[in-house]
């Protein structure tokens, strides 16, 4: 192992779990597979530009900032991404599945459904706030924002937003959760996961 | 901004209303894939160190690939541009302009004066008309200058105020001319490129012609090549002073003694400056107005017609 790789590996344990909690509630909208497509692609970028970072007390807000940079582009790249597969990593061996183990904690699967009817940015904020426990001020330079004001009125939105998806009587997140574990909350993943079955001759 | 104690209220609790479920996240454990995920950063940072070079090009790959609708977009707006280039458009020309004025008939002097003006006397088209104005009778000037400048139309004015005619009138002729959008940018200079390797001097005049005419001038290029084997080429402007012929135009010819790049340039003399001088005054002053000492005997084209000299075409040769 490299020194660099020791480091990084060192200075990751602390994190690790809020990491992979913050990619894999994210990506609530997409299946475990694409959540792990970015978090691999995080990984690498950081290992790459590791030899960057000079002050080590800021790797959490560095790592996370890779994270959700790499989730932006994956929500600009994913209707394309299923019609032509881009091979973004070519030569490096699959990272060990991370998320594929099925769920069966039902708050955890209506959060996930809640948030994936919040926008990208939204999503963001509050998973920062929420899961990772960062401050309004870190959140602010995370999302690469200039007022702390923004921020805060995006966590307020987000939150109202949750909460009336949370308790909406017209809303049945049960009936959208299919037997696999996953859901489907649009009619973009609808008509992608219809392709893939047909593909696979099902 | 200050919130109110209602939505600081409503704001608490929804943070308590979500708590159970962000729990419910916060509570979910990874660590049993630490490891797995650890030896797996190891070998990847190795096969990153290897192939940085194949990266960047995968990256740019992908980019290519996953910016494909801004590339689209790009080759069409090429494609408009390209389209709208070729559109043709109209250009309205001005082609010279029409002076009239009036005069008192009973004023000889003004009209002698007007009658031994130099420029009326070369002008296009001079009309006198008798005309009865609240009783008095005055003769109406109409005259047709082509090609006449802003200057020039400046100054003769002057000369008609100083004389003290009344009623006058500037009226500039304009003329539509349609050409490509390119053209019309380079109505004034443009430029044809000839591989003229193994052609015959008539495949090379019909190369010319064709090239011209599709950049919208129409004009008799004759190519001949004499005993030592050099071509020459001989322009004749059928159309005289049209608006759509260029002032200057360059042809550059590719052929088996290499590359010759021909610059040619018309320019109207000035009948008058000609009077009375041989055929090698001539040269000189045109060599000297052209700031061109150069120039040879045969590039400078003298027409004689009686007492009327008119040197046409200049050539300016370069390799």
């Amino acid at each position: 192992m490299s020194r660099d790789t020791r480091e990084f590996t060192q200075l990751l344990k602390p994190h690790y779990n809020d990491a992979l909690r913050y990619c894999r509630a994210l990506c609530a909208k997409w299946s475990p597979s694409e959540a792990e497509d970015v978090l691999q692609q995080s990984f690498l970028q950081a290992l790459e530009n590791f030899s960057n970072l000079k002050d080590s007390s800021k790797f959490k807000s560095w790592f996370f900032k890779i994270i959700t940079r790499v989730f932006y582009s994956s929500v600009r790249k994913h209707f394309w991404k299923k019609f032509v597969p881009l091979d973004d990593n070519p030569g490096i061996p699959e990272m060990p599945s991370v998320f594929g183990e099925q769920d069966a904690n039902e708050d955890r699967k209506i959060l996930y459904i809640a948030l994936s009817k919040l926008s990208a940015k939204e999503r963001t904020a509050i998973l920062l706030f929420e899961i990772a426990n960062f401050s309004i001020e870190e959140i602010t330079v995370i999302q690469g924002e200039k007022s702390i004001s923004t921020i805060k009125s995006r966590l307020s939105r987000a939150r109202k937003k949750l909460r009336d998806y949370l308790t909406g009587p017209e809303i049945d997140f049960r009936s959208n959760i299919n037997t696999n574990g996953n859901f489907t909350g649009d009619l973009e993943n609808e008509t992608i996961s219809l392709i893939s079955e047909i593909r696979a001759g099902k | 901004m200050k919130q109110s104690a209602s939505s600081q209220k409503s704001e608490q609790e929804n943070k308590i209303y979500m708590e159970n479920y962000f729990n419910a996240v916060k509570s979910q454990e990874f660590s049993r894939t630490r490891e797995d995920v650890n030896n797996w950063l190891c070998k990847a940072d190795i096969k990153i160190k290897n192939q940085t070079e194949e990266r960047k090009l995968h990256k740019m790959k992908n980019f290519i690939l996953a910016h494909k609708l801004r590339l689209v977009y790009t080759v069409i707006a090429l494609v408009a541009i390209i389209g709208a280039c070729n559109m043709p458009v109209t250009q309205s020309e001005n082609v010279g302009n029409m002076i009239t004025w009036s005069v008192d008939k009973g004023n000889t002097d003004a009209i002698s004066k007007i009658d031994d003006l130099p420029w009326l006397k070369t002008a296009d088209q001079v009309d006198k008309n008798g005309n009865i104005n609240n009783g008095k009778e005055e003769i109406i000037y109409t005259a047709v200058l082509q090609k006449s400048t802003e200057g020039q139309i400046a100054s003769f004015r002057n000369d008609l105020e100083k004389i003290g005619v009344s009623a006058l009138k500037i009226i500039p002729i304009n003329n539509d001319v349609k050409r490509p959008l390119y053209a019309a940018a380079l109505n004034n200079f443009f430029s044809i490129n000839i591989n003229a390797t193994g052609k015959s001097d008539e495949e090379l005049q019909a190369e010319v012609q064709r090239q011209l005419k599709e950049q919208g001038v129409e004009m008799n290029i004759q190519f001949k090549t004499d005993a030592n084997g050099k071509r020459n080429i001989m322009i004749v402007n059928e159309k005289g002073n049209e608006t759509n012929t260029p002032k200057s135009y360059e042809i550059n010819i590719d052929d088996n003694n290499g590359k010759e790049k021909i610059k040619l340039m018309q320019k109207q003399a000035d009948p008058e400056k000609f009077k009375g001088k041989t055929d090698q005054e001539i040269r000189e002053i045109v060599r000297k107005d052209l700031d061109n000492p150069d120039l040879k005997d045969e590039e400078i084209k003298i027409q004689r017609n009686g007492d009327n000299v008119q040197v046409k075409v200049e050539v300016e040769r370069e390799h």
